[in-house]
């Protein structure tokens, strides 16, 4: 429970710390990081939740949440790392349809994924 | 015996084609840290196989492919490109939001707003001391006007000063591909990997600086194209390009001209060359003006200066004399306002005139018309529909977005430029089978992470606006 707004700040740094480590672990390009990161996010919006449901409950949330200026800061600042973020993973999401649909594509479906041409089965697994 | 020649020759070949690749992987080995240097496969082919024939089957060298493609290499140069233009832009545009304090404390906003409260101090208590200060401050706000003119046109030279050394990089770049182009017309097919490299960072280093794509012609050669249009290098063929600062306009625009002479301007979009061309030719001009505009700070000097003058010529002093004006500036030129913004030498504090003459007559009614000049929303007042301080309030926070959005476009492609160049990285070397599948499973991954990113962002929302 949190009960005065700079218990609420403290939160939103380390959520924003968080934030940032994530950032910076995403740019490597690989399925495990990236699952991993995934599940981080989550933690982080889970933990964001709460800290919305813990200010609900609050007996003056609008006090809990105005009455310091740097809460918002933060939040406004964990609001654009998460748009970059968002960028940056349509970024890598694109990159990776693009690179499918040249190397292994037919065309695209109406949802716009790559189709993969069939393969032949092998009779060997030889080579 | 045909049969036992053919078996040790075909030993021989397979021989020389281990040694082929093993020498490929030496290469890869010692040319690891060259920048643009990529990965060399050894291709072995597969001989017939037909010993009624003679053909005995093993394998052949059949020379290098490069596994770096031109989708992972444009995919970079892009965020190249697009980190060039806001670079570039980054620092003219901070010197000229520097000039306006968007808060209106200091600086030219700052000393508008004091002009207007000496006004109101003067209207308080029309005498020549107050009177002294309005004449006081108002030197002060023509000074300025005239020191962010100044400022601007400095920073003009400073831009276009850029834009030619820009335009000199990209013809020695041009010049370096070109060079690189020929050494490899001249190996015969036969791959160069420290001419590859070359030409790959002479390409990287030249996507910084203005958008341009390349294609690669089968003998390996690279064809560029700036803007998508206007050749650069064509085998071993350059084409020089040259800015051009003789336009009609004063400051005159800045041109880039193909090798006919042709404008090709508009061509240039992206790279450092890019946004330098959109702060000389659009930001710039829209503030200090030039020959087809008169740009928002003679504007607004002007309209300060022409009510001021309006207001105090139609009034009268205590005495009853008619008044005289405040300011005066050149009025041939309107691009030239803010730069010859001056007090009128004829005013003193005493012809200073507070008195509107009606009727009735008001003993302040002038200076109180001053001190309210900055917020009148009558037409006369107005610059565009809004009042003077609305317009000033205006260019400070468009000065203070221009310098933001370029900091933070900066930003954002130098992270997507880190993701593009680790994902060329990844990708590069990998067999084709290996790639794709673990290329799908990059996708769905950066798909699953940007859905938690959107819903991260909507909880920020909500507890901000709570």
């Amino acid at each position: 429970m949190l009960f005065t707004s700079e218990d609420v700040l403290a939160e939103c740094q380390r959520l924003e710390t968080m934030l940032r480590e994530v950032q910076r672990r995403a740019l490597v390009p690989r399925p495990e990081i990236l699952s991993e990161s995934e599940h981080e996010l989550a933690e982080i919006a889970a933990l964001l939740e709460t800290l919305r449901q813990s200010i609900l409950e609050h007996a003056d949330p609008s006090a809990l949440m105005q009455g310091n200026p740097a809460n918002r800061q933060v939040l406004q600042q964990i609001q654009r790392m998460a748009r970059k973020m968002k960028i940056q993973f349509e970024h890598g999401s694109n990159y990776c349809a693009g690179l499918l649909q040249i190397r292994l594509g037919t065309g695209y479906t109406a949802q716009g994924q790559a189709v993969l041409a069939p393969r032949p089965a092998r009779s060997s697994f030889e080579g | 015996m045909g049969g036992l020649f053919s078996s040790l020759s075909n030993s021989l070949g397979a021989l020389q084609a281990v040694e082929s690749a093993l020498a490929v992987s030496q290469n890869n080995v010692s040319n690891a840290n060259t920048p643009g240097y990529a990965d060399q496969v050894a291709v072995l082919n597969s001989q017939s196989f037909n010993l009624s024939g003679g053909l005995t089957g093993g394998v052949e060298y059949g020379g290098t492919r490069s596994t770096q493609n031109e989708y992972v290499d444009q995919a970079v140069q892009t965020q190249f490109s697009a980190q060039g233009y806001f670079n570039a832009q980054s620092s003219p545009l901070s010197s000229i939001q520097s000039l306006f304090d968007v808060s209106g404390q200091t600086g030219l906003t700052g000393d508008i707003n004091a002009l207007f409260q000496s006004f109101s101090a003067w209207s308080a208590t029309p005498n020549t001391t107050t009177a002294q200060a309005v004449l006081t401050q108002a030197q002060t706000v023509a000074q300025d006007f005239q020191a962010a003119s100044a400022s601007l046109s400095q920073t003009t030279t400073s831009v276009n000063q850029q834009i030619s050394a820009n335009v000199n990089q990209i013809n020695t770049l041009a010049s370096a591909i070109q060079t690189d182009n020929v050494a490899i017309q001249n190996g015969g097919g036969v791959s160069n990997p420290g001419v590859q490299a070359n030409l790959e960072a002479s390409l990287e280093s030249l996507s910084q600086v203005a958008n341009v794509t390349t294609s690669f012609a089968a003998n390996g050669t690279a064809t560029v194209l700036l803007g998508g249009q206007t050749p650069l290098v064509m085998g071993s063929q350059q084409f020089a390009i040259q800015a051009s600062f003789s336009g009609s306009g004063n400051p005159a625009g800045a041109s880039i001209l193909d090798s006919n002479g042709q404008d090709i301007t508009s061509q240039v979009t992206q790279g450092s060359l890019g946004g330098l061309l959109s702060v000389s030719n659009t930001i710039l001009p829209s503030i200090q003006g030039n020959g087809t505009q008169q740009g928002s700070l003679n504007q607004l000097a002007q309209q300060i200066a022409d009510r001021v003058n309006s207001v105090l010529t139609s009034a009268q002093t205590s005495g009853g004399q008619a008044g005289t004006p405040l300011f005066t500036y050149d009025a041939t030129d309107p691009s030239d306002v803010a730069q010859t913004l001056a007090l009128d030498p004829t005013t003193t504090a005493s012809n200073l005139a507070p008195v509107a003459p009606g009727p009735p007559a008001v003993s302040n009614g002038a200076a109180l018309q001053l001190s309210n000049l900055g917020n009148s929303t009558a037409p006369a007042d107005q610059i565009g529909g809004q009042t003077i301080l609305q317009f000033l309030s205006g260019m400070a926070t468009q000065a203070g977005q221009n310098a933001a959005n370029a900091t933070a476009g900066s930003d954002l492609h130098t992270q997507l430029l880190t993701q593009s160049q680790a994902l060329q990285t990844q990708v590069s070397g990998v067999s084709l089978d290996a790639e794709a599948a673990q290329v799908l499973q990059l996708q769905q991954e950066y798909q699953a992470a940007g859905k938690m990113v959107t819903v991260i962002d909507t909880l920020a929302n909500t507890l901000i606006t709570m």
